[in-house]
């Protein structure tokens, strides 16, 4: 029996042995670097790469998506910003940021230098374990530029106004090494903006800039308009001006083209407020402007009346221009036209191939007008 | 899987009492040495390799050890954070691919009962015993880009090794091939106390001498 028990020992031993020369043999694979936990490098989220922020738009948020953690409990996150790739010069630095469970971690940086490049990077740490740090990443802070927001001139709200009217801003006022300045109008039927009919965006002006509507807007239909000041070299841009509101109106001719079929004003078209002139009826003065034959018996034609001339100088006319003013105004601007003013007190009509386009009474302000069929 | 070995050592074991007029007894010698191959199951399926050694301390008492090697017993949780990892490389350009792998290499010794069947070539056996196992997590992660280091840090739960106690359960037939040589149809069971647990389950064959 004593014999027998004295096999355990050199069993045992006989264990360890083979125990420790196969676990000899058997050292591969990767060794761990750090605590319990495997723990990834965080992905950059925002901002982006290459990413050009504002100055103004500070405090930057720096947002990465949560690293992957192995065994995740009390993830904290490390960010560095600082103004070189190889982080030397570290400016900022916010550790043990607590993981959001939203799947992406974020942090709010201070206030950081104008006109400067700027890189960050982020990473993890869980279970004694530090993770890689994410890519570096660029971003350039834009110059301290601030531009204040530009003031409408016109229309102001409730104005009524041509289907293409002039909007009018006071240029916005500076400060800081600020570039060239332009400004994006934009004209919505929502004063929320979310369905923008027009948006353009021009140089700035002298002391005010303006943008002359190019294509009609509906009549009776009420447009909300802003501008904003933009300086492209610095990524600034200022808040919009106060929203204003405008309801474009179809003056005599313009309803009255449209009736017959003709555009009014295919091109350039002229600014300023109806309500300047009246379009004469039938009667012992003229011919009336309603839509119709005439009759020129000089040369034994037929006409039709009113023709585009007639209707463009009428609504030259309602617009406040004076006879020689609305005929120079065509001819500069894409409509030329043989029409001769004759001024009072002779006659003060303005003369046109077969009529004459005749003011009441001699009137050249705020006057009616008749259409009178020549003789001569 | 472990209802058909259950079933072959069971055929094996009752084979033995119905060959009983064979000449040599399974358990009469001092003791044996033999060298064992088996298919390692659990949550994957691999190889193990080794010996054991049997000594006899009364009749149908033997003091042994085992020694031997587990080519794989990944844990699904092994596989599972090495998948998550090498996706987030994948998604950050890295283009990752993985390998996981946990081998086991043990040794252990205990007591085995041989059932008492007189003159058969057959004997019937349970066995329990303890040791240590050591465990390595071989997990390893190739990028197309950079280095595995620049995108993860790799802890204890996917790397390195852990030694820990283990407990081996044991049942078998010992099948006498003459006088000197055994056969010897086996199952295992071990279970290491590392921090997750983990089953290892063997069954297979020794082939050995008796002396």
């Amino acid at each position: 029996m004593m014999k027998h028990r004295s096999s355990l020992v050199p069993a045992i031993a006989l264990s360890a042995i083979g125990f420790a020369a196969v676990s000899a043999c058997t050292n591969s694979g990767m060794q761990p670097t750090g605590g319990n936990a495997s723990v990834t490098s965080p992905t950059v989220v925002s901002p982006s790469p290459t990413a050009q922020i504002k100055f103004t738009d500070q405090p930057v948020i720096l947002i990465v998506k949560n690293a992957v953690v192995t065994q995740s409990s009390g993830t904290t996150y490390t960010f560095q910003v600082a103004s070189d790739s190889a982080f030397a010069s570290v400016v900022q630095t916010k550790d043990g940021i607590a993981e959001s469970t939203s799947g992406q971690t974020s942090v709010k940086l201070d206030s950081l230098a104008a006109s400067k490049d700027y890189y960050w990077r982020a990473r993890a740490t869980a279970n004694g374990t530090t993770g890689p740090y994410s890519a570096a990443t660029k971003f350039t802070m834009g110059a301290a530029v601030v531009l204040g927001a530009p003031s409408p001139i016109a229309p102001l709200t409730g104005a009524t106004t041509s289907r293409r009217p002039t909007l009018r801003v006071t240029n916005a006022s500076r400060s800081g090494p600020a570039g060239a300045i332009t400004y994006r109008f934009e004209i919505s039927t929502t004063s929320a903006f979310n369905a923008t009919v027009v948006s353009v965006t021009v140089p700035e002006g002298i002391n005010e800039t303006g943008y002359i509507v190019t294509t009609d807007l509906n009549v009776n239909t009420t447009y909300y308009w802003r501008a904003t000041a933009l300086d492209a070299t610095n990524n600034v841009s200022s808040t919009a001006s106060p929203i204003q509101s405008f309801t474009p109106n179809q003056s005599q001719a313009e309803a009255l083209a449209a009736q017959i079929g003709i555009t009014l004003w295919p091109g350039a078209a002229p600014t300023g407020q109806t309500g300047h002139a009246t379009m004469g009826e039938q009667g012992q003065y003229g011919a009336g402007w309603q839509p119709q034959t005439l009759y020129y018996g000089p040369q034994n034609v037929f006409f039709q009346s009113p023709d585009a001339e007639m209707l463009r100088i009428f609504d030259l006319l309602d617009r406040g221009f004076d006879p020689v003013g609305a005929i120079d105004w065509m001819n500069s601007n894409g409509y030329p036209t043989n029409a001769l003013w004759y001024p009072p007190p002779e006659k003060a009509v303005i003369g046109l191939h077969y009529v004459y386009l005749a003011s009441r009474g001699k009137v050249v302000v705020n006057s009616i007008w008749d259409i009178v069929v020549r003789v001569e | 899987m472990k209802r058909s070995i259950f079933a072959v050592l069971a055929w094996a074991a009752c084979s033995g009492v119905a060959f009983a007029q064979s000449p040599t007894a399974a358990d009469d010698a001092r003791g044996y040495v033999e060298v064992v191959a088996q298919s390692a199951f659990g949550n994957v399926t691999s190889q193990s390799f080794g010996g054991e050694v049997g000594f006899r301390v009364a009749r149908g008492v033997q003091v042994y050890v085992d020694a031997g090697y587990v080519r794989d017993t990944t844990p699904t949780s092994l596989g599972a954070s090495a998948q998550a990892i090498a996706a987030d490389i994948t998604s950050k350009g890295g283009g990752a691919s993985y390998s996981v792998k946990q081998p086991v290499t043990f040794g252990v010794a205990g007591i085995k009962y041989l059932f008492p069947v007189d003159q058969s070539t057959f004997a019937p056996y349970v066995m329990v015993g303890g040791g240590a196992a050591r465990v390595q997590k071989d997990v390893n992660f190739t990028v197309s880009t950079g280095q595995v280091s620049d995108y993860v840090t790799v802890g204890t739960d996917l790397a390195g090794n852990e030694t820990k106690g283990m407990l081996s359960l044991g049942i078998g037939v010992d099948w006498a091939l003459g006088k000197v040589f055994v056969l010897d149809l086996q199952y295992r069971y071990g279970r290491v106390f590392t921090s997750e647990g983990l089953n290892i389950n063997r069954a297979g064959a020794g082939f050995g001498v008796r002396f």
